[in-house]
């Protein structure tokens, strides 16, 4: 392997650490954050321990006593994640990047395929 | 409706990284001197760029905190360091990354990865805080002022401390002209300093529209001495060849050449150094920064629902206790 296509495979590879380092962190909070949510819906202020009333049913519609509303946006964005929504996205881009775009259509010179040789 | 436009903004987001990323590899040329390693440059910029937005934002915040004495400016806050510490930790492995490959060496204590690893450390020193400060009102109000110091130092270490040192690796003129870029003006014969280096102008020769500067280059304490050759090109108005100098990471460049008075202006350049003077690079690179900033607004608005919801809960058990 020539020197230019080995420097191409790290610059690969540091772009696919980069995107699995934000779509690990991206997961674990969209995870976090799920559980959050069926935590808080599972204890609706006023009723008694589950213990007591284990049959009772959340209501999606109370919110967090202390905390601000969040703001639309935000509550939208949030609750159309799932964990493994961005991984599949980064799977995605990565079987992109290297199955179509790259590998060989960048040749070891970093030539471009319409680039003159 | 806003729940379509989320999952919309967020396949757009995919998209268009994906697209940056491809773009990266297959549309940006190889850069001369760096080759394919300057495509690393595509993300190690952004992501730096990105942890000096998001510790503004967590200023913005903290400062709103003490104001306001609102625990949701403090989620937000804590989620904007966050998302700082990540993109600075990338922006560092990136980096190091980019300069194995094109410097030959992992670390070298230049002066900005010496001062991006003291931010690293003061941030992260703002989890440790809090993590140690149990009473929450104390915590936040003490995160909040730790906050607003760490800022304070953020843009003398990311932009101010590195443009100061005289040696760096780092291609310092390519965004600002400061008096280190400028380069020195030496007529035939006539001796200068430049960074560390005694440069002495021996000749310049001519040939169509190629001038060739011959250049004596002696090492600190003439610990060595080479003669080098760098040349411009009086058609295109710019430099030809530009040699790397003898032990060094640095190239000497002919900046300019006024052949009536015999003189020439040269410049130690570290390589890089005019990487997007390419309109292809440029678009892309500004892409990337797009794409990476709406990435961080996605972790950002997250992980601040997340701390919310997690006091909210915490509340909530107390409550039940």
């Amino acid at each position: 392997m020539t020197e230019g296509a080995t420097a191409v495979y790290i610059a690969l590879a540091t772009a696919l650490a980069v995107w699995g380092t934000i779509a690990l962190y991206l997961g674990r909070i969209g995870a976090r954050l799920r559980q959050l949510q069926r935590d808080l819906q599972q204890m609706p202020p006023g009723a008694a321990p589950p213990d007591a009333d284990a049959a009772a049913q959340p209501d999606p519609a109370l919110l967090p006593p202390s905390a601000e509303p969040p703001a639309p946006s935000a509550q939208a964005w949030a609750t159309s994640l799932s964990a493994d929504q961005p991984l599949r996205l980064l799977a995605w881009m990565a079987a992109l990047e290297c199955g179509v775009g790259t590998t060989w259509l960048v040749g070891p010179g970093g030539q471009c395929w319409w680039e003159e040789p | 409706m806003p729940q379509r436009l989320a999952t919309l903004s967020k396949l757009l987001i995919g998209l268009w990284m994906a697209g940056v990323t491809v773009a990266t590899f297959v549309v940006i040329p190889a850069y001369q001197g760096l080759g394919d390693a300057g495509r690393i440059v595509i993300l190690h910029v952004p992501t730096a760029w990105v942890a000096v937005l998001a510790f503004t934002v967590s200023a913005i915040f903290s400062g709103r905190y003490l104001w306001r004495r609102r625990p949701a400016d403090d989620d937000r806050a804590t989620a904007a360091a966050e998302g700082g510490l990540l993109f600075t930790f990338l922006a560092t492995i990136t980096g190091m990354i980019f300069s194995q490959v094109a410097w030959g060496i992992f670390w070298n204590w230049d002066p900005r990865q010496v001062t991006i690893f003291i931010l690293l450390l003061i941030y992260a020193a703002l989890f440790v805080l809090r993590s140690a400060v149990e009473d929450p009102e104390r915590r936040r109000t003490l995160a909040a002022v730790y906050g607003l110091f760490a800022f304070v130092t953020m843009p003398f270490l990311m932009f101010v401390a590195p443009r100061m040192a005289e040696s760096t690796l780092h291609p310092n003129c390519a965004f600002i002209r400061g008096s280190d870029c400028d380069g020195i003006t030496l007529a035939v014969g006539a001796v200068g300093v430049l960074g560390d280096q005694k440069l002495q102008l021996l000749a310049l020769e001519q040939q169509g529209n190629l001038v060739t500067a011959r250049v004596q280059v002696s090492a600190p304490g003439l610990a060595r001495e080479d003669l080098l050759a760098p040349s411009f090109d009086l058609a295109a108005g710019s430099y030809a060849d530009r040699p790397s100098i003898p032990g060094q990471r640095f190239t000497l460049a002919l900046e300019a050449v006024d052949l009536a008075r015999g003189e020439a202006r040269l410049n130690l350049e570290a390589p890089g150094t005019g990487l997007l003077a390419n309109q292809r690079t440029l678009w892309v690179f500004l892409a990337a920064n797009l794409g990476f900033t709406a990435l961080f607004i996605w972790m950002f608005l997250v992980r601040a629902q997340v701390l919310g919801l997690e006091t909210a809960v915490e509340r909530r058990r107390v409550a039940w206790v």
